[in-house]
């Protein structure tokens, strides 16, 4: 890396400092932009570990890594073999991140071979998927096929680790995460898109299901129930909050003549003579009926005012609950007809 | 706010039991809203009482909704409800009528309250502001109204 580095002075126009050697030029230095060859120097391959199915791992000397099949002679940034990528993942992480660590040039003290250890682990690995693979399909010429390529790949890679000049590293294995999450963000985003392809009946549909699964309440509102499902990705699938909130009511709607339904079937089921008692209600309603009926069963005489009545039977008033259907001045204004009726002389009533 | 339960208090009638979870659970938010302290900068004193507005309008929402779309209580419960102020009667009044369906609070439509004798901008239709803006080159700037925080609520929104 050239020590030259690039300011403004006061009046616009660029010079050129020397870090090193405190010396500043306005003439743009030979060195300076040799930064650019350096950084493509960096992506030159310096680890290659054979995989599964003719697949490569290969690491660059900046840290990053691609996969490489022999057969195909086709790199790709994501690994789409799933045996290669299992076998991977048994591979221990911290491991592989502190071979990416090497790679960018950070310096072990003791003389420990990063490289061996992944190679070895690896060897021994696909040695047992192979064996595995064994009882199914007989081929152990692939394990020896396997070890030899990666035995022949070594001494290339040693003299380049021999190369590796002083270059700090800074975040190991950030790399590795980063490629982990880009593979998952695919898939989900496959997902959603069916999702958005689905016509709005059927969206709809789906998200009346959700309120059965979660057993709503129908008396309720639509602003409370929300939260108890908007962890679910189906919540989604419908776009407006106006729209939910109306599925839910007609939802609500269906849920209650749903009950209502049953309750009448309860009512009607048990036996005719509840029916006949209903209809009894049915037939009754003037409120006036039960204080006609008390007045009529009591006996008047000239004398007999409303206020007797009711002292007489008190206990029917309290049954027949007529304090709270009428009203005071309603009961007196009844009353003294029904009262006047009878003392005039009903053809009816006996005498 | 509900009315204050007294010994002359009528008893609810029958299924007021299924839908007092709900009522209690908009009380608890309403406490909550009231107990907040507002913004102490002026431009925003109005603030503090649009959490209010939008619980009373939910709430009234609620038994209007119950009674009239979902039809789950009964004509003397919603009465009941009415008269123990549970449901603004004068707010459903509104609803029922014509442009009114989505009405956000009475005060929005108090044309005597303002200055103009005009209603709250919230009764605008969005396509009208849009409209003018439009034909003055101006983006629409109208996000909430003062009184309740509403952001319209024209029928046609």
């Amino acid at each position: 890396m050239s020590d030259w580095k690039r300011f403004k002075d006061p009046s616009g126009s660029y010079y050129y400092f020397n870090t090193r050697t405190k010396v500043s030029t306005k003439e743009k230095p030979k060195d300076f932009g040799s930064q650019q060859g350096i950084r493509e120097e960096l992506r030159v391959p310096l680890f290659c570990f054979q995989l599964l199915n003719r697949w490569n791992l290969v690491i660059c000397k900046d840290g990053s890594k691609f996969y490489f099949n022999d057969d195909t002679k086709v790199s790709q940034l994501m690994l789409m073999d799933d045996d290669s990528q299992s076998l991977l993942d048994k591979v221990d992480q911290s491991l592989l991140a502190l071979l990416i660590g090497v790679a960018r040039g950070f310096s072990l003290n003791n003389d420990r071979d990063v490289y061996e250890e992944v190679s070895d682990t690896l060897k021994e690995l696909s040695i047992r998927v192979a064996d595995d693979g064994q009882i199914d399909a007989a081929n152990d010429e692939g394990t020896i096929a396997v070890a030899g390529t990666d035995e022949e790949l070594k001494p290339r890679t040693e003299v380049k680790n021999a190369l590796i000049a002083g270059y700090s590293s800074s975040s190991d294995d950030s790399s590795d995460e980063s490629e982990n999450n880009t593979a998952s963000v695919p898939g989900t985003l496959d997902e959603k898109d069916t999702e958005f392809r689905t016509d709005g009946d059927k969206s709809a549909s789906e998200f009346i299901d959700l309120l059965n699964e979660y057993k709503f309440d129908p008396y309720s509102t639509w602003n409370i129930q929300a939260k108890r499902i908007m962890h679910d990705p189906r919540y989604y699938s419908i776009s407006s909050d106006d729209k939910r909130d109306e599925l839910f009511q007609t939802w609500c709607s269906q849920q209650i003549d749903n009950l209502n339904d049953k309750e009448t079937d309860d009512v009607s089921d048990p036996n005719e003579v509840s029916e006949d008692l209903d209809s009894e209600d049915n037939l009754n309603p003037t409120k006036y009926h039960y204080l006609a009926h008390i007045i009529s069963k009591s006996n008047i005489t000239a004398e007999t005012l409303f206020s007797d009545i009711k002292k007489e039977n008190k206990s029917l008033f309290k049954e027949l609950n007529i304090k709270e259907n009428l009203s005071k001045k309603e009961q007196d204004q009844f009353a003294s007809k029904v009262i006047a009726y009878y003392k005039l002389g009903n053809p009816l009533a006996p005498t | 706010m509900p009315r204050i339960r007294t010994n002359r208090t009528k008893k609810a009638p029958d299924g007021f039991d299924k839908i007092q979870p709900t009522l209690n659970e908009l009380a608890v938010q309403l406490k909550e809203a009231e107990s907040e302290k507002g913004s102490k900068v002026s431009s925003k004193n109005t603030e503090s009482t649009w959490r209010v507005f939008q619980l009373h309008h939910e709430r009234t929402r609620y038994v209007y909704s119950l009674f009239y779309k979902r039809k789950a209580i009964s004509k003397e419960l919603y009465d009941w409800l009415l008269h123990e102020k549970y449901a603004d009667k004068y707010l459903i009044a509104k609803w029922k009528k014509n442009g009114y369906e989505k009405l956000c609070c009475l005060r929005c439509i108090q044309s005597e309250e303002t200055t103009n004798g005009k209603t709250c901008i919230c009764r605008v239709p969005r396509a009208t502001l849009e409209a003018s803006a439009a034909k003055k080159e101006e983006p629409v700037t109208f996000q909430q109204c003062v009184h309740c925080g509403c952001s319209g609520c024209a029928s046609t929104d």
